[in-house]
């Protein structure tokens, strides 16, 4: 490997261009160009602010530079790529605004009132057909490209598994046999003393104070680490006192992108050579020029965006240690002593949390031990969350249920007791849930802020929350991260192990800490006969005052025995209905055999569901979480900018009806879709979204346009008509 | 009828009316082993591979004393040993009737850490808390570096201040002298006091706490009365 790292510096590709893209604003030229991306590389050379006066600091001496000149790069014709590679792919996107919207007719409503939802049978004709014009011609233009028709191999054949690195979807998949190896060589986290192995690493984090003391670092040894904090606290004061600005990122020509983001006292690092890390979000409008094109369209382009997916990590790992920490604390270790070592008060756990974070954060990989395998799917769950801009996902039950749910805990709220036993502590026994009596009586729960019921892979089932206050899904994500890391010390549940956590939630609130009480429960124990899987649920209870372990303590028992008796005489109990209804089903629901794996996200309230992975190579291995990972990361990417096209022009007479009754959604209407072939087969993508959803589906079949339409609306049509069970809407206030 | 003639011997239904209550807190520098104490007691399990306790958990455990026939359940505080949640301390052993302050034989600096916890336990807690001084990973004594006759003679020290300390070593990992920890703790607490103040409550619930119900027959505890606030 090339080693362009600033350390050495005399060794550096000479034809790589360095940029620096700092918070100076100047006058910006776009330099992306256009973006039709082999499977190779499939981001654009990004794009990004040219420092004008980048020279006055002597930029080359600090990293190896011709200049700070950038140019349009033309993407080499993708099939000589592909002869190089035995690869191609095109990807395309076009956002239109005719009025496609998708319609819930044509399923029959199985039951219950409170699913339904308004039916546009008239609508769901024209749409699909609409749509599917614009595919073909999406199609066409691919095969343009390619230089082959892309259908012309109806695979009759059984398809080929296919391995991560046969789709080059990271750097040097070449040098390595297998997935096993390249995982180890480039991507398994080692703190090893042997530099050349680091820097083969594809990704680093570096977490540093201010005055260069190293925090964290996801690879390496202290040894080889230390004089890399060196290097970057050089860079980062060089700007801050030569320029009086920021750097935010670095673009070493398409390969290497390095991000820092400053958050005095500390500063966060980011190196990735992943190209789907690297892509910008408004680079794909090559559908665009050729079908209309706009000469000299080069228009301001926000360089922040190009960086943002590292800031967003970033982000995450500054997150994970102000909740442990808060940002006082930090500050006033700093404050005291420029060069304070802020891991006397890290624990291994947070060291383990940080390890555990990079990895989910840029592959959706767990942190796994030497030999052990992928048991679940939490950490791909946590990247598409991620990914589709901090999402959280979804459980399917009955909106019933759940409504019986957040009457639960919005009940918990009115539990008074006696003032006796609040002040004398605890006494469970002497604690009654209704009496009515108003003499020296105070609610339990008069600290609780936040309650919440998930189930073991931290979905959330219901959710209490005050009127004025919200905890951000960034916030939830440190929270359940923290509980997950808990996790491991109480599977077992023939004993109850009640938390109580300290956390700080920085969108909440940065300075302060909140308390959190988690209590997990097997509900399988209490529904006879005892069912053969267990449903190992948690609830979690955040209180003001830390001093309320036990009355929370008490709360989570009423909770329990209000979900497992029932809430009165007349209910049944909530238990079997939560065994049974947690399971997403619908590629068994509805008939769309092609697709193999789709993500459906509610924008309002930005959530979303999916279903599991097992379905697409029917396995939940490292092979399939990376492929995916891979695929959804360059449909949602490729976000298509919004344009005119002749495209709108040839339907509009067609939609006219359409249009009129949906005018309101008419206007955001996208579509990308993307292909790689390959090895053998291929693999669909494609995204459709308006302004109430985004839809991404993926299928590693042979499939048409015309089904890919049908089978993506008719998964749409189903979400829209279950939206209430798919979806924990905005939980309950009080 | 006359109760001796009944299958029930009337000693040991005694016995299993016989129930006391305590809370207990243990405490120490960080990794030293308080999580493995805790759960080599509650669940007889040992992990390896233990991550750090966050903030502090919550568990309890009965053992039967046969001497007195009594039940004794305690109810345990496994605080996190990082020097980050230091200030939530008081809040675990401001209740507490016993306390174990942990520290690791192979470690000096864990056995100063524990000592600073016994003088701020005099100095907070509870009168009357029983404290045991506990040294963990008997099984790694090839490293020791803290020699039984120093903690003697620490014991020694104290009790001329006029406190006595419960001390002994134990290993999680082997299990060896763990239940023995908590066996004379609970032989050093007060436990008849407790029996009387809890024999006219009704402990039906007792014992079905896996069932998610309330607890309805705890006993109350004396210290209550004592202690005051919270």
């Amino acid at each position: 490997m090339k080693d362009v790292h600033p350390k050495n510096p005399e060794n550096s590709d000479q034809h790589e261009t360095i940029k620096f893209n700092t918070s100076f604003i100047s006058p910006s030229k776009l330099v992306s160009g256009p973006s039709i991306s082999p499977a190779k590389f499939p981001s654009v050379p990004t794009t990004a602010v040219n420092l004008e006066n980048a020279g006055s600091i002597n930029a080359a001496d600090l990293l190896p530079s011709q200049s700070s000149h950038t140019s349009s790069t033309e993407v080499p014709d993708s099939s000589h790529l592909r002869v190089a590679n035995n690869h191609s792919s095109g990807r395309f996107s076009l956002a239109s605004e005719n009025s496609y919207v998708p319609s819930i007719a044509g399923l029959t409503s199985e039951d219950e009132e409170d699913d339904r939802e308004d039916n546009n049978i008239e609508t769901s004709h024209n749409e699909e057909e609409d749509l599917q014009s614009i595919l073909n011609g999406l199609i066409r233009h691919e095969n343009h490209f390619n230089g082959q028709i892309s259908h012309r191999n109806s695979l009759s054949s059984p398809r080929q598994e296919i391995s991560f690195l046969d789709l080059n979807i990271f750097p040097n998949s070449e040098t390595v046999q297998n997935g096993e190896e390249y995982y180890n060589k480039y991507i398994r986290i080692s703190k090893d003393e042997d530099e050349a192995a680091f820097v083969e690493k594809l990704k680093h984090f570096f977490i540093l104070s201010s005055a260069g003391k190293p925090v964290f670092s996801m690879h390496g040894a202290d040894d080889i680490i230390m004089g890399y904090m060196g290097i970057i606290t050089t860079i980062v004061s060089t700007f801050e006192e030569n320029m009086k600005e920021e750097i935010k990122s670095i673009t070493v020509g398409d390969r290497i992108k390095i991000v820092a983001i400053n958050k005095n006292p500390l500063i966060l690092v980011a190196v990735s050579q992943i190209s789907y890390e690297m892509m910008s979000f408004t680079h794909n409008e090559s559908v665009e020029e050729e079908l209309h094109p706009r000469p000299n369209s080069l228009e301001d382009h926000d360089s922040d965006s190009d960086d943002l997916i590292l800031i967003n990590q970033l982000n995450t790992l500054y997150n994970y240690l102000l909740s442990i920490l808060s940002k006082p604390t930090i500050e006033k270790n700093f404050h005291n002593r420029m060069n304070y070592d802020l891991r006397r008060v890290l624990t291994p756990l947070d060291f383990h949390n940080f390890e555990a974070l990079c990895l989910k954060l840029t592959y959706g990989l767990p942190l796994l031990k030497e030999g052990e395998k992928i048991s679940d799917t939490s950490s791909f769950d946590f990247y598409i969350g991620e990914l589709l801009d901090s999402s959280i996902q979804s459980v399917k039950i009955r909106n019933t249920t759940r409504n019986r749910l957040n009457n639960i805990f919005l009940s918990c709220k009115r539990i008074k007791v006696k003032e006796d036993d609040l002040d004398s502590e605890v006494n469970s026994d002497s604690v009654s849930f209704f009496s009515k009596a108003e003499d020296q009586e105070r609610y339990l729960g008069e600290d609780l802020l936040f309650s919440f019921l998930t189930t073991s892979s931290n979905r959330i089932l219901s959710f209490m929350k005050p009127r004025n206050h919200t905890l951000s899904n960034e916030d939830l994500k440190i929270l359940f991260s923290m509980i997950s890391s808990a996790e491991m010390q109480s599977g077992d549940s023939e004993f109850t192990e009640d938390l109580w956590i300290p956390l700080c939630m920085p969108n909440f609130n940065p300075n302060g800490f909140l308390y959190v009480f988690v209590r997990k429960f097997d509900l399988s124990e209490y529904v006879e006969p005892r069912p053969t899987v267990s449903q190992p649920l948690s609830i979690i209870l955040i209180s003001s005052n830390k001093n309320t372990f036990f009355k929370m303590r008490e709360i989570s028992r009423y909770i329990i025995t209000k979900i497992v008796k029932g809430e009165n005489s007349r209910n049944n109990p909530l238990s079997r209905e939560l065994l049974e209804s947690t399971k997403l089903s619908i590629l068994n629901d509805i008939r769309v055999p092609a697709i193999k794996h789709f993500i459906y996200k509610l924008k309002c309230s930005n959530q979303f569901i999916m279903n599991d992975m097992v379905y697409y190579n029917n396995d939940r291995s490292m092979n399939t979480l990376l492929q995916l990972v891979y695929f959804y990361s360059i449909l949602h990417n490729s976000k298509a900018t919004k344009i005119k096209s002749k495209l709108k022009a040839t339907y509009n007479h067609e939609t006219g009806l359409v249009r009129q009754i949906n005018s309101s959604r008419s206007e955001s209407k996208k579509l990308t879709y993307t292909r790689w072939n390959g090895a053998g087969t291929s693999v669909t993508g494609f995204m459709l979204s308006d302004d109430v959803y985004e839809f991404y589906c993926l299928s590693n079949e042979e499939i048409g346009s015309k089904d890919l339409i049908a089978n993506s609306l008719k998964i749409i049509q189903w979400c829209e008509k279950y939206r209430k069970r798919l979806f924990l809407g905005e939980g309950v206030t009080f | 009828m006359s109760a001796p003639t009944s299958n029930q011997n009337p000693q040991s239904s005694q016995s299993t009316n016989r129930f006391a209550q305590f809370k207990l807190v243990l405490l120490g520098e960080s990794a030293v082993g308080k999580s493995s104490i805790v759960h080599r007691f509650v669940k007889n399990t040992f992990d390896d591979m233990r991550e750090s306790t966050i903030g502090a958990a919550f568990l309890t455990q009965t053992i039967t004393l046969p001497e007195s026939k009594t039940t004794i359940k305690f109810e345990i505080w496994d605080t996190a040993g990082q020097e980050r949640y230091k200030s939530l301390a008081p809040m675990y052993y401001r209740n507490a009737n016993a306390a174990l302050c942990v520290y690791d034989i192979t470690s000096r600096s864990s056995f100063s850490k524990a000592q600073d916890w016994i003088k701020e336990l005099k100095k907070q807690a509870p009168e009357g808390i029983v404290i045991a001084l506990v040294g963990n990973k008997s099984d790694l004594a090839d490293s020791r570096e803290v020699e039984e006759s120093e903690v003697e003679e620490y014991i020694q020290q104290a009790s001329e201040d006029g406190s006595s300390i419960i001390t002994s070593e134990c290993s999680a990992k082997s299990g060896d002298g763990v239940l023995e920890i908590f066996t004379s703790i609970a032989k050093s607490l007060p436990v008849e006091e407790a029996v009387g103040a809890g024999t006219n409550r009704n402990r039906a619930g007792a014992g079905n706490r896996r069932a998610g119900g309330v607890d309805l027959g705890r006993a109350r505890r004396p210290e209550q009365a004592s202690s005051g606030c919270c």
